[in-house]
């Protein structure tokens, strides 16, 4: 059966980038581009990882791994954080709030992403491996 | 010749009686006369008397009344009343019961010791004329706390007072207690007594709650104000307990609760930075004011005045006012936020160009020329967003150093509007805003750089655009609504872009074309932007001779307007 990603991201661009390449790799990848109904989706769409915009429209994405790892239903899937805005305590605050990863967008390529989400999921019962970025 | 009869005795008595009965007559009439005069002479003499002692009296209450004028405490305005009566009238005590928070006081002035008798049948007097001012009947005893003062309770002292006069006091129409003087013998049966003591006490009463008033606004108005300040106040007494410290200075010095500090806590709380404990000392000893430049406290650059609080060159406290020396740092740090959101602004579009590029190079086999076409625009797109970043970045660096120039030239301003909201109604139908377009009819041809305004107007729409869009419509409602229009002025146009969006505080509104402060205090901070457009339109719209201001829109949402000169 194919992996379910979901992907909290605005910018249309970067998230054809990566549903693309999912796709290809063999994911099957859902998009909300509004932080508002990343949860709601999260719960229905029961993705087995997702990645999180941090600057989203009006919105914290490090607030929604809050409320991602404060629900029962949604507290075990593994959630990878990304950022263009470089900030050791974003970092910190998103390793320290159950993320399984952090990756800066820019400085990884959509195939590079993959491997990622791909170790992820094969570790993610440990959530103390980090993937170096 | 004959013996004399004893007719004729009787008769010769009778003559002399009837001689000396008038002189008897007139003697006593003069005699009760003289009492009576004496009487007058004696009741004049005495009535004198009391009016000397009575001009004597009232001669005094100047000298009560500044005193009491100093005092806001009730308590001790009728303590001192008490004593000033114990020393001007004949009495022998004087008494008030008194209602406080948690009861009743009964406090009794007197000069040497009195009984315990004396002390209670005082009390129930004061009591019985409290409940008889707020009319209580019932007999219940007044719990109070009592205390005497001028002497003490002892069975060989004063037993027992003659007459008694109880005044209520009073606060407007509000009964706060009784106050009561006990005469000895019969010194108290004289009227005027009584309309002294009253009037006194009326006096005192009125001045200390009307000074406590008047002190308490002040009090208030004095508090505002150095609530109010940007400036930090620390106000240390002689026991260096922390006495006075207004909000700005708990900021500063990151003290969140108004327990009372003394100053070795307060040096604990700002720890190492800086020796508040010697220096409040150095201060109170030396009486020699002291700055301290520069001190980093929780994260702050802070100057430090410490100065002595002279009251006839005694020193009865150490003030410290707190200056916020950050400005500078500030001003870096905004810096250094704009230049991280700059850095994060370029790298959103090229790590899509780099990424679109991959994926094309990498997966060209397995793509169709519809995802070659939507890479390729991709890539097209994110470089034309570098590019007018680029361009936002150089334009805001002329407009700061005064280097930006307009070409004015003849421009028909109602045909660029209606351009600019043509291009833009295909993007504002996708995202369900209506657009509406408002100008005034004969628009006279205005002397513009038409470049330079379109880059305005594409600015103010694209804000409005970004801050009306709701994501999913479910209710007509909800739509976004932006109106521009165009009024002609006496001299110039006015242009102005209006939406129904969430509007702009207050206190960002004017900050909102300022450079650094735009990038980092914007309350929609998480959304992707230089904050340079605004900036940019000011600098445009300011080489025009133009003005630019944003209101708030009715019922919600904001109004960009700016005005071009037709010259």
């Amino acid at each position: 059966m194919k992996k379910k990603v979901l992907i909290v991201e605005d910018d249309m661009a970067l998230f054809n980038m990566y549903s693309v390449e999912l796709k290809i790799k063999g994911f099957d990848v859902l998009n909300v581009s509004d932080g508002l109904q990343a949860m709601s989706k999260a719960k229905d769409y029961a993705p087995d990882i997702i990645l999180l915009d941090i600057m989203l429209p009006g919105m914290n994405g490090l607030n929604i791994l809050t409320e991602l790892k404060g629900d029962s239903q949604t507290v075990d899937i593994p959630v990878i954080m990304l950022t263009n805005y470089g900030s050791e305590d974003n970092v910190k605050k998103a390793l320290e709030n159950g993320a399984a990863d952090y990756i800066m967008k820019y400085k990884i390529l959509p195939s590079e992403l993959s491997d990622k989400i791909e170790v992820v999921l094969g570790t993610s019962n440990d959530s103390d491996v980090r993937i170096a970025v | 010749m004959n013996e004399p009869s004893a007719l004729d005795a009787y008769f010769n008595i009778g003559i002399v009686l009837l001689c000396f009965f008038p002189a008897a007559l007139i003697f006593i009439k003069y005699k009760l006369k003289t009492a009576r005069l004496v009487k007058v002479l004696r009741e004049k003499e005495a009535a004198l008397e009391s009016g000397v002692s009575y001009v004597k009296k009232w001669q005094s209450v100047p000298e009560i009344l500044t005193h009491v004028s100093m005092l806001t405490d009730l308590q001790e305005s009728l303590d001192l009343a008490a004593g000033y009566f114990l020393r001007t009238v004949d009495i022998s005590c004087a008494s008030y019961l008194l209602k406080i928070s948690n009861g009743y006081l009964y406090r009794v002035a007197v000069l040497g010791n009195i009984t315990r008798g004396f002390a209670d049948k005082s009390r129930h007097a004061a009591s019985a004329h409290y409940r008889e001012t707020i009319g209580d009947t019932s007999d219940e005893e007044i719990l109070t706390e009592q205390a005497i003062t001028g002497g003490g309770l002892d069975e060989t002292g004063l037993s027992d007072f003659f007459g008694t006069i109880c005044i209520p006091i009073r606060n407007k129409d509000q009964v706060l207690g009784s106050f009561c003087v006990f005469g000895t013998s019969d010194s108290l049966k004289n009227p005027e007594t009584k309309l002294f003591v009253t009037r006194i006490l009326d006096s005192v009463i009125s001045a200390t709650l009307e000074f406590k008033q008047v002190l308490v606004k002040e009090h208030k108005k004095l508090d505002a104000v150095l609530q109010s300040m940007d400036e930090g106040v620390l106000l240390f007494d002689p026991d260096y307990r922390l006495s006075l410290m207004n909000r700005t200075a708990q900021m500063f010095l990151g003290i969140s609760d108004q327990r009372s500090y003394n100053v070795s806590q307060v040096s604990d709380i700002i720890k190492g930075s800086l020796p508040v404990q010697e220096i409040v000392t150095g201060v109170m000893d030396s009486k020699e004011p002291k700055s301290l430049q520069r001190v980093f406290v929780n994260g702050r650059y802070l100057s430090f005045m410490f100065l002595p609080v002279l009251i006839n060159r005694e020193t009865v406290g150490v003030g410290a006012v707190i200056h916020n020396d950050s400005e500078e740092e500030k001003l870096r740090n905004l810096r250094e936020d704009f230049t991280a959101m700059v850095v994060h602004e370029l790298r959103a579009p090229l790590t899509v160009i780099r990424g679109s590029a991959d994926m094309v190079l990498k997966h060209k086999e397995k793509f169709s020329p519809q995802d070659v076409e939507l890479f390729m625009n991709q890539i097209k797109d994110s470089a034309w967003d570098l590019l007018k970043i680029v361009n936002d970045l150089l334009d805001s660096a002329k407009i700061e150093s005064g280097k930006f120039e307009v070409v004015k030239e003849d421009c028909n301003i109602a045909a660029v509007l209606s351009q600019e909201i043509g291009n833009y109604k295909m993007f504002t139908d996708s995202k369900n805003i209506d657009l509406i377009l408002d100008i005034d009819d004969s628009v006279p041809i205005i002397r513009a750089d038409r470049e330079k305004v379109i880059q305005v107007l594409n600015n103010l729409l694209s804000n409005a655009v970004k801050f009306t869009y709701k994501g999913e419509i479910t209710h007509m409602a909800d739509r976004g609504l932006i109106r521009v229009g165009l009024r002609v002025q006496p001299k110039t146009v006015q242009i102005f872009v209006a939406d129904n969006g969430p509007g702009i505080p207050n206190e960002i509104k004017k900050q909102l074309f300022n450079k650094f402060i735009q990038a980092r205090e914007s309350p929609i901070s998480n959304e992707s932007g230089t904050g340079l457009g605004l900036v940019i339109a000011k600098g445009i719209v300011e080489a025009h001779g133009g003005k630019i201001w944003v209101e708030d829109n009715v019922p919600k949402g904001s109004v960009f307007i700016f005005t071009l000169p037709f010259k």
